[in-house]
């Protein structure tokens, strides 16, 4: 039983209205929509947990705006697969935590940047789903992650999370504007949360093609002892000095627990962070497509319908309509080849690449992100660049679909750093043993910390 | 690169509306965007194959069975403006 | 004798074929059957493109697509998978169009039919799967509308697009491979034709011959003909609209034109502000497709198709090519003549299926189903013991149609019995001992004579006489004198 867990011992009617009533107090821009009082039904394994789910996820008869003003109103008639499996587990969504415009690294949401729980002056992440963690407001919150909306909040926020092997959990209800990088994914206080929560989000739904036939096994991985890890070293590039300290005593805990740890070149690394770029602005120029003021969403006035949808998608932040706009340029037949085929090809040669060094490695270590969190007003605050300038750890795994943790692995201050471990495609378990080794033998993780 | 015309016709293509004054930064952005992608340029990618989502499925199809519709009700729950059960739009042309 | 094809004409057919026959749309678990009902009330979250739902394609369409193509004489790709085709339109709530672009499933097919002169190869260079959008329909006409509403109860629907080489040359063979194209999907049972928007065509039209000499001809793609008898107005139309551009020197502009129907006519499509630039790329949203696996078993579960069954009756019944040509047309007629041929003379099964029961149903729009084979047995036997005559059976057929009711009840209501052959033998006798003028007269050698004294047989019998019967009972009877 999930409950067993100390992290989601506060549960039943006293720990939600607890959560609801330190959610309603939050002043960090975490949530957009505290669903009130909703009580929990049957006793499933997480009965009276209160948990939030971020607000790209579908809920049915609660709003859902992806942190866009091209969707504030909307009320979803279905709610996602992860939304109605939290309720069937017995959880209570106690509300849906903010997070960049649909989800796009560096753009703005229409709520505000989260702020940091450690620091309200340092950003909390592109999701608030790490900062609803880490601030205590809920034990656990689901997330999608494609570009680290997930893993860089945690990171950020030195909580843990864990993005599954492509196609764990369903994306029906999934507000994704990048459907090929992007994967639903769980942030909790410590990685064995965060997993046991994406064991019950998993498994196979009939109504999502990519969903994989059989459940993923999250547990039961391999032991550290006598474990090959690989450290890429492009992914340490630009690594900020404090960072990097984090990351050494990180990697001398693994050789303490058995492992061996090794420098290893990705030669397609170069190749990651502009291919996920390219691949994610063509697919949101697709996904983006559907908000036209015709069938729900606002609406801006204009005598004609082509006139009244470009005044209504206006709606769209800045850095979000520039995605598009290059999505569509990078689409059109002069540039097609030259970018987007190519990189469809290239994502081939990083998947080889992957597969062939996971042929001699378990696991691949690296910094979750070059730094701490930034300062909120930072220029990188609605900037086209920001996913490039958090991480060059980040797209490999979206590229690839490989499971993806990120665990807190020392401070830079007061603000913490994140170790992200990468594992080959579908060895989700190998990914959490070893983060849950790794947690045991250090002390950066205080579940439901006071902060 | 992209040209101010360009630009411009980009944003009509996309069907977002930007005002005159905010073409230029537009156009710089985008640009930029452009100029980092030169790193795939060299990129070895003679007679590969692409890949176009990770999942290592195939042929994943579905029973031709029916199953209930959503109601009419929930259907245009949404829709800014109606008429009758029908979705109303400003004139097309 | 060679047909000349005087203009040069070169018409290529796209033809999209809704695969209603499948009980639900392509990606999602939506009814396609959703002709009666109210709009918007047939559709799902993902039929209306509401945020979040994810695309799962239906075996059934992928089925019946490998059908017309085994149909289409084409090959079947192994590996084919689907684009993303973007634009805005009201109707296409994704804002893009699922569909295939450089593996259709179906490619280098050919389909024969009845040309100018003889019979005609119509090459098919592909035919790829892709979603219908919704449905808009406008407050007063398109131009001068003053606002528009959307149905979105066809969204989703499967369809297959047809992709023709230009290898017809007139109006009459479009129409021609239509109806063939029509009736081979309704053998496969793809489809059902009667339903609105199961089948629409764009054509390309291109006049190549001015003057007696070769000229480069100018495409024009007609859009939006969606009946068999529009398809030769249509095209014809736009081959007399290029031929009067060619004579008066008028320039003409590859460019795609709209028919309009109640005024018989082709129109501009207004020019488009941006060239088209449909920026397709591989749908993310699904996986790769093998589909060789496949086609062996639906090959084996192929129903026969049109020409064969047509080779098939000639031989197997011995009935004309010409009667065996009409029944084919649709499988349904097929079908009732090979149930009523197995239980009396083929070649009648023949006639009265093909020339009487056919033209009957049309002449009153009737669907197949208003007969029984049972009935046609009955009709034909009677005729055949003579117990009634042949306009009898036709009376019998037209009133069964049009009043309902079993043959033999309306033989009798009608009176439309024979009489039987000994009162015809002592109508006769009667008939000619009363007419002695008349049998001198005949026995003088005045041939009209003779049928002075049938028609008094057949005034005694009331018409239930076979005049032929008749006929010879009187010859009979002058013979014994």
């Amino acid at each position: 039983m999930i409950k067993d867990i100390a992290s989601f011992k506060a549960a039943g009617s006293k720990a939600v209205a607890e959560s609801l009533e330190k959610i309603k107090k939050d002043d960090s821009g975490i949530f957009i929509t505290v669903c009130g009082g909703a009580e929990s039904s049957g006793s499933g394994p997480l009965a009276g947990v209160p948990i939030a789910v971020s607000d790209n996820i579908s809920t049915k008869g609660i709003e859902t705006t992806c942190a866009s003003k091209i969707l504030k109103g909307y009320v979803p008639p279905f709610s996602g697969k992860s939304a109605d499996d939290l309720e069937k587990a017995g959880a209570v969504i106690v509300g849906k935590t903010n997070l960049t415009e649909f989800g796009i690294l560096g753009a703005a949401s229409a709520y505000g940047p989260v702020k940091n729980p450690r620091d309200k002056t340092k950003k909390g992440g592109p999701s608030g789903s790490a900062a609803a963690v880490a601030a205590g407001l809920v034990p656990a919150a689901v997330c999608s992650d494609a570009g680290g909306l997930l893993r860089v909040s945690a990171s950020f926020c030195g909580t843990a999370a864990f993005k599954p092997s492509y196609g764990a959990i369903s994306r029906f209800g999934l507000i994704y504007y990048t459907g090929s990088l992007d994967q639903i994914g769980v942030t909790a206080a410590t990685i064995s949360d965060a997993a046991a929560v994406a064991d019950i989000l998993s498994g196979n739904d009939k109504r999502d093609t990519t969903s994989l036939p059989e459940k993923m096994l999250y547990f039961g991985g391999k032991p550290l002892a006598g474990c090959k890890i690989g450290i890429p070293e492009e992914f340490l590039e630009g690594v900020s000095a404090g960072v990097m300290k984090t990351f050494d005593e990180a990697v001398k805990t693994f050789e303490k627990l058995g492992a061996s740890c090794r420098k290893i070149s990705l030669k397609n690394a170069g190749y990651m962070q502009p291919v996920h770029d390219i691949i994610a602005a063509g697919e949101s120029s697709a996904m983006l497509a559907k908000y036209d003021g015709t069938r729900f969403g606002p609406r801006a006035e204009a005598d004609n319908w082509h006139e009244m949808i470009a005044k209504t998608r206006a709606l769209f932040g800045p850095v979000t309509a520039r995605r598009i706009m290059l999505g569509i340029h990078l689409l059109m037949a002069g540039q097609y080849n030259d970018y987007y085929m190519k990189s469809m090809q290239t994502r081939t040669l990083i998947i080889d690449e992957f597969n062939a060094v996971f042929q001699d490695y378990d696991l691949l270590i690296s910094p979750t992100t070059k730094d701490v969190a930034p300062d909120v007003g930072g220029t990188c605050g609605g900037c086209d660049q920001e996913f490039s300038a958090y991480s060059a750890a980040i797209a490999g795994a979206d590229l690839a679909g490989l499971p993806a943790a990120t665990v807190p692995c020392g401070f830079v201050g007061k603000l913490p750093a994140g170790l992200q471990i990468i594992g080959g495609y579908l060895k989700d378990a190998d990914v959490i043993a070893a983060a849950e080794a790794f947690e045991k033998e250090t002390d950066f993780v205080k579940p439901q910390e006071a902060i | 690169m992209i040209q101010k015309d360009e630009m411009k016709k980009l944003a009509w293509v996309a069907r977002i509306a930007v005002e005159e004054k905010d073409i230029p930064e537009f156009q710089e952005k985008i640009n930029a965007k452009l100029a980092s992608y030169a790193a795939i340029a060299d990129a070895p990618v003679g007679g590969v194959k692409k890949t176009v989502n990770p999942s290592r499925l195939n042929t994943v199809l579905r029973k031709d069975t029916a199953a209930p519709s959503m109601s009419a009700e929930d259907a245009l729950k949404n829709a800014p403006e109606v008429y009758e059960t029908s979705f109303k739009i400003p004139k097309i042309l | 004798m060679a047909y000349e094809n005087p203009d040069g004409v070169m018409i290529g057919l796209e033809v999209h074929v809704q695969l209603n026959n499948a009980a639900t749309k392509m990606f999602c678990s939506c009814t396609s059957d959703y002709t009666d009902s109210e709009a918007n009330t047939c559709l799902c979250a993902g039929c209306l493109a509401l945020p979040g739902t994810t695309p799962v394609l239906n075996e059934k369409s992928v089925e019946y697509a490998i059908r017309i193509g085994l149909a289409l004489n084409a090959e079947i790709e192994d590996e084919t998978d689907f684009f993303m085709k973007s634009y805005f339109y009201p109707d296409l709530g994704n804002g893009y169009q699922v569909t295939q672009f450089d593996r259709p499933i179906v490619k280098n097919g050919h389909v024969l039919i009845e040309g100018e002169d003889g019979e005609l190869k119509i090459r098919i260079r592909r035919a790829h799967m892709e979603d219908d959008p919704g449905k808009m329909a406008h407050f007063g006409t398109i131009e001068k509308s003053t606002g528009s509403i959307i149905d979105f109860n066809r969204s989703g629907m499967p369809l297959v697009e047809i992709v023709t080489e230009p290898d017809m040359r007139s109006a009459k063979e479009a129409r021609r491979f239509l109806d063939k194209l029509r009736s081979i999907l309704e053998y496969l049972d793809v489809f059902d034709g009667s339903r609105e928007g199961a089948m629409k065509a764009d054509a390309n039209i291109s006049v190549n011959v001015f003057n007696g000499k070769r000229i480069e001809g100018t495409r024009v793609e007609v859009k939006n003909i969606s009946s068999h008898k529009a398809v030769e107005k249509a095209i014809n139309y736009e081959i007399m609209r290029q031929k009067d551009f060619l004579r008066k020197n008028k320039p003409l502009v590859q460019e795609t034109r709209h028919y309009d129907e109640d005024r018989n006519v082709t129109v501009s499509l207004r020019v488009k502000e941006t060239a088209d630039d449909y920026r397709y790329f591989p749908d993310f949203d699904l996986v790769p497709m093998f589909v060789g696996g496949r086609v062996e078993g639906i090959r084996a579960e192929m129903p026969e198709l049109p020409d064969s069954k047509r080779e098939r009756f000639v031989s197997q019944y011995g009935i004309s090519d010409a009667h065996a040509k009409s029944l084919v047309t649709e499988r349904a007629f097929a079908d009732l003549f090979e149930s009523v041929a197995a239980k009396v003379d083929s070649k009648s099964a023949a006639s009265w299926v093909a020339d009487i029961v056919k033209g009957e149903l049309n002449y009153r729009d009737m669907p197949i189903t208003a007969v029984s084979s049972d009935d046609i047995v009955s009709i034909i036997l009677m005729v055949s013991k003579k117990e009634i005559s042949e306009e009898g059976g036709i009376a019998v057929i037209r009133t069964l149609l049009d009043e309902g009711g079993k043959p033999a009840d309306i033989v009798k209501a009608k009176g439309l019995a024979m009489a039987a052959d000994d009162f015809i033998a002592a109508a006769a006798k009667e008939a000619v001992a009363e007419s002695p003028d008349a049998v001198a007269d005949y026995k003088g050698g005045a041939e009209n004579a003779l049928n002075f004294i049938v028609g008094k047989v057949m005034q005694k019998a009331k018409g239930k006489a076979d005049a032929r019967l008749a006929r010879e009972m009187v010859l009979k009877e002058l013979e014994k004198m």
